[in-house]
């Protein structure tokens, strides 16, 4: 595959949701066979989608070998990606299904239901963001008090900063869907960090 | 200030530290797992890949034409059975 060849792409920062023209080319060689070209997008969507399933499985050895997992699918899938779209959104998809997956799996091993409104409580075997603080950490807490969907989905919007969009494509769900969600997680999350939530003029 | 959905920015910023980074050495080992995992096949794969089932299709039809040929002679002429012995006596004594 010509890994000693350098590559023709280098890094550059662009919001995800804006399709950037390094990312066309390289998934226009990439669907050519030149397999290296892949190399762009890996280095481009490795952190967050570490971190987007990080947040699933709490896990580190899990999330990559599940970031490695989703990486990999996603090249032999590469046929069916739409050209012209963002491939962010779709490798986050790709990710977070197979982390929803082990999730799911864990529970039957465990059998424990996988239910929507019981999350697994993985707060002891989670090794937490260096840089996460007590407040984070209470944060976080909070998030995965949650139900299954409302948290991803409010994960996804404050920790990962995806947009409602981002967020429809990688849960599958719609745009509306996601607000509601969010807005749900918002209440309970206002309720759970009392203390941390600033006074609000008009709320409802 | 709020976002869109009313989630403070206080809350935001302190989420945002939740953000997992696994370090330059996960990073790199993921990179180099996925380039190891997506190597293009050279032409030896290729014709191993082609070959493997065609051997094993033709395997299976040798096993079973052997097989019915072996069981067709087998049942052919049995000189224990009427059959075999009118034959037998047919060659033997001229009998019709």
């Amino acid at each position: 595959m010509g890994r000693g060849r350098s590559a023709p792409f280098r890094c550059v920062e662009y919001r995800e949701s804006v399709v950037d023209p390094l990312e066309q080319r390289a998934v226009a060689a990439v669907r050519a066979g030149d397999a290296s070209a892949y190399d762009y997008l890996v280095s481009k969507y490795l952190r967050r989608t570490l971190s987007i399933v990080w947040g699933i499985v709490r896990n580190g050895q899990d999330a990559e070998d599940l970031a490695q997992e989703a990486f990999m699918k996603a090249y032999e899938r590469m046929d069916r990606f739409r050209e012209g779209e963002p491939f962010g959104p779709w490798i986050y998809r790709i990710a977070t299904n197979l982390a929803l997956d082990l999730v799911r799996h864990r529970a039957r091993v465990l059998h424990q239901p996988p239910s929507d409104d019981l999350p697994a409580a993985r707060l002891q075997e989670a090794d937490l963001p260096a840089r996460s603080n007590e407040i984070a950490q209470r944060i976080d807490a909070a998030l995965e008090s949650l139900p299954t969907q409302q948290g991803l989905v409010a994960r996804l919007h404050l920790v990962e900063e995806l947009e409602h969009s981002e967020i429809a494509t990688i849960t599958g769900l719609s745009e509306g869907t996601v607000r509601s969600h969010l807005s749900l997680a918002r209440k309970k999350l206002r309720e759970s960090l009392r203390d941390l939530w600033p006074e609000e003029k008009s709320d409802e | 200030m709020n976002d869109e959905t009313g989630f403070p920015e206080s809350i935001r910023e302190e989420a945002r530290k939740l953000q997992y980074q696994g370090g330059v050495a996960m990073e790199a080992r993921i990179r180099a797992g996925v380039a190891a995992g997506i190597v293009q096949p050279n032409v030896f794969d290729l014709l191993a890949r082609w070959f493997v089932p065609v051997a094993a299709a033709a395997a299976a039809v040798l096993l079973a034409s052997t097989l019915t040929l072996y069981s067709a002679a087998d049942q052919a002429v049995d000189p224990g059975s009427e059959a075999g012995m009118m034959v037998m006596a047919e060659e033997v004594f001229g009998v019709e």
